[in-house]
């Protein structure tokens, strides 16, 4: 239930921000909606790995391997999202950068100003 | 899989990537600059032959009940004339704004060379989410490119490419994650046995089919292929020529990278490859005819690279062994005479200030030997023999007319008329056009010998291939052999 209420929920978030990079007129809302987007597919590689009444991927003493195998969460997609969100802070940043320069140049974060 | 494993195959990534981090250290140190860029570039050219064919694995487990546990790189032949042909266009690029500026930027250098380790990486890349990291990274350099030209036309196309690479980008993770939960490997070889042992192509699985168009979404922009064709080119218009050059040769190689992961993963959902071909075909016709509207010779090229994209593609797609190897050979065959196309456009800029046709004219006179240097490249991209662009142009209208792809071969051929038209247009407005006295003699800058000793080695590479494709091609076989299917 959980991991389908992320999926969910990961959609919402993808129609959000696809709707606001396409309609919304000031750069920044359009920056805003971009990052929508890589959350959305974040919390998409989050529910990937969710097991319900898991346990933390990390086998500790004692522990059986095949009691570990059956209980924990999936870690991989946990590498993905970290990586993910390190290359997203980097493109936003990049972007945001620009929007800086863009109005500076042009006194307007309006889309249809800059580009007409 | 065969384990025999080199460090030079990983060098040829880590190399340029220690070389972007060294020269955004040495920046403002003119000297040190120049010589880490020269220093770490002749490594990159000479490392793909120094290597020795095999796999390289980032792990101490190795393989665990068959399924690979680290990223695996695997250096072989079509790789290796890629990363050469990559790497020798870089060194050129270097050699070229190293010597048209007094002063050395070592961030912008940073990035060209940035660029070489993303692209080369999403060549090597045995591992999805590798490759998507190595792709995110090419396209901010790309980009840093452009921007470093401080513009507000290229500060624009920037913005622009961003917004929609981050959607592009994001689309192709969440493929990837759909993989993921098919196959339980991010691993594209073990990710390949899973597909077809599972049989998720014939029972047409949704999220099989899901995560197939959207790695096609990523392909189409990371490649510039209708309908992103607009972005892609203002992106390469917006920065400086040599570094435009740079771009689309990354370009051209990401998306044969990619094009070749799709065509393992996917070749048997046909009407993915039929929605590439009609997005390279789409990419084919619209390039050439924004390329022939267009009034700055600068922005003429751009076009262009997006037409000749389309060739690529079109390869790609077409899939039959014969026609993968067509398309990748266009690829080196675009990337070398496109390069010298670029490089003479900034000959031109640097003598006359501008790339505006209406302001250029009789540049033969000034620049008699980048004139005939630049035919030559002109030549090759209208598939005129003996130069390299014929050779592959005619290996894929045959690939495409053997595959009874009838129409696409029509195609070909009228593009290719289109593309002669529009290259003898601007040969004619920039070096040949009558221009008055006063005119001609604003044209007093010199150009710098590295121009003339980069456009001299373009060229006679296209005249090379053109007249020994086999040397090029002999490469592309093995790859060809593996991943085509009959087209059906």
């Amino acid at each position: 239930m959980i991991q389908e209420a992320s999926f969910v929920t990961a959609a919402a978030l993808f129609l959000i921000g696809l709707w606001a990079v396409l309609e919304k007129d000031n750069l920044l809302k359009k920056v805003m909606g971009a990052t929508f987007i890589g959350d959305a597919v974040n919390l998409t590689l989050v529910g990937l790995g969710y097991r319900l009444d898991g346990i933390v991927p990390i086998l500790s003493e004692g522990m059986m391997v095949t009691e570990y195998a059956a209980k924990a969460g999936y870690p991989l997609p946990m590498a993905l999202v970290l990586t993910n969100i390190v290359i997203g802070v980097a493109t936003t940043a990049l972007i945001l950068a620009l929007c800086v320069k863009i109005y500076e140049k042009t006194g307007s974060l309006s889309v249809g100003e800059i580009w007409k | 899989m065969e384990m025999s494993t080199s460090p030079l195959i990983a060098l040829m990534v880590a190399s340029p990537i220690t070389a972007a981090i060294l020269l955004n250290l040495a920046h403002g140190n003119g000297r040190s600059v120049k010589f880490t860029a020269y220093s770490f570039g002749l490594l990159s050219v000479v490392l793909p032959f120094a290597t020795e064919y095999g796999n390289h694995i980032f792990s101490g487990h190795g393989r665990i009940a068959g399924l690979a546990t680290g990223i695996i790189y695997i250096f072989s032949a079509h790789t290796r004339i890629l990363a050469f042909i990559l790497a020798l266009i870089a060194y050129l690029m270097i050699l070229a704004y190293t010597n048209a500026f007094k002063k050395v930027s070592g961030t912008y250098l940073a990035f060209m060379m940035l660029g070489v380790g993303a692209t080369s990486a999403t060549l090597f890349a045995d591992d999805f989410f590798n490759f998507y990291v190595f792709l995110e990274i090419a396209l901010i350099s790309q980009t840093a490119l452009a921007i470093a030209k401080g513009s507000l036309e290229s500060i624009k196309a920037s913005i622009k490419y961003l917004l929609v690479a981050n959607i592009a980008g994001n689309c192709l993770l969440l493929g990837i994650a759909m993989l993921l939960s098919l196959t339980g490997s991010l691993n594209i070889t073990d990710m390949q046995e899973a597909i077809a042992t599972k049989g998720f192509a014939q029972a047409s699985n949704p999220v099989f089919l899901g995560a197939c168009a959207l790695s096609v979404f990523a392909f189409a922009y990371a490649s510039g292929l209708f309908p992103f064709h607009n972005i892609k080119s203002e992106l390469y218009a917006a920065a400086a020529e040599h570094g435009s050059a740079l771009m689309q040769t990354q370009t051209k190689f990401i998306m044969v990278g990619l094009g070749l992961i799709i065509l393992r993963l996917f070749h048997e959902v046909q009407v993915i490859r039929y929605l590439m071909l009609y997005m390279a075909l789409g990419a084919m016709v619209f390039g050439v005819i924004m390329a022939l509207k267009q009034d700055n010779y600068h922005r003429m090229l751009s076009y262009h690279a997006i037409s000749q994209a389309g060739y690529v593609a079109a390869g790609l797609s077409i899939g039959t062994p014969a026609a993968i190897i067509a398309g990748i050979f266009h690829a080196i065959n675009h990337v070398l005479y496109k390069s010298a196309l670029f490089l003479g456009c900034e000959c031109v800029k640097i003598q006359k200030g501008t790339t505006d046709f209406k302001r250029l004219g009789s540049m033969i006179t000034g620049l008699p030997m980048v004139g005939v240097l630049v035919l030559g490249a002109k030549f090759a991209i209208s598939g005129i023999p003996p130069f390299n662009g014929f050779q592959s142009k005619l290996q894929l209208m045959v690939a495409a007319f053997d595959a009874q792809l009838y129409e696409v071969t029509v195609v070909m051929i009228l593009v290719s008329v289109l593309t002669f038209i529009s290259m003898m247009k601007a040969s004619h407005l920039v070096f040949l056009r009558p221009t008055t006295q006063a005119e001609k003699a604003s044209s007093t800058k010199r150009i710098p010998k590295s121009y003339l000793f980069a456009l001299t080695v373009l060229v006679g590479l296209c005249l090379y291939l053109g007249l020994m494709p086999e040397c090029a091609t002999r490469y592309l076989e093995p790859i060809a052999y593996e991943v085509g299917y009959m087209w059906s």
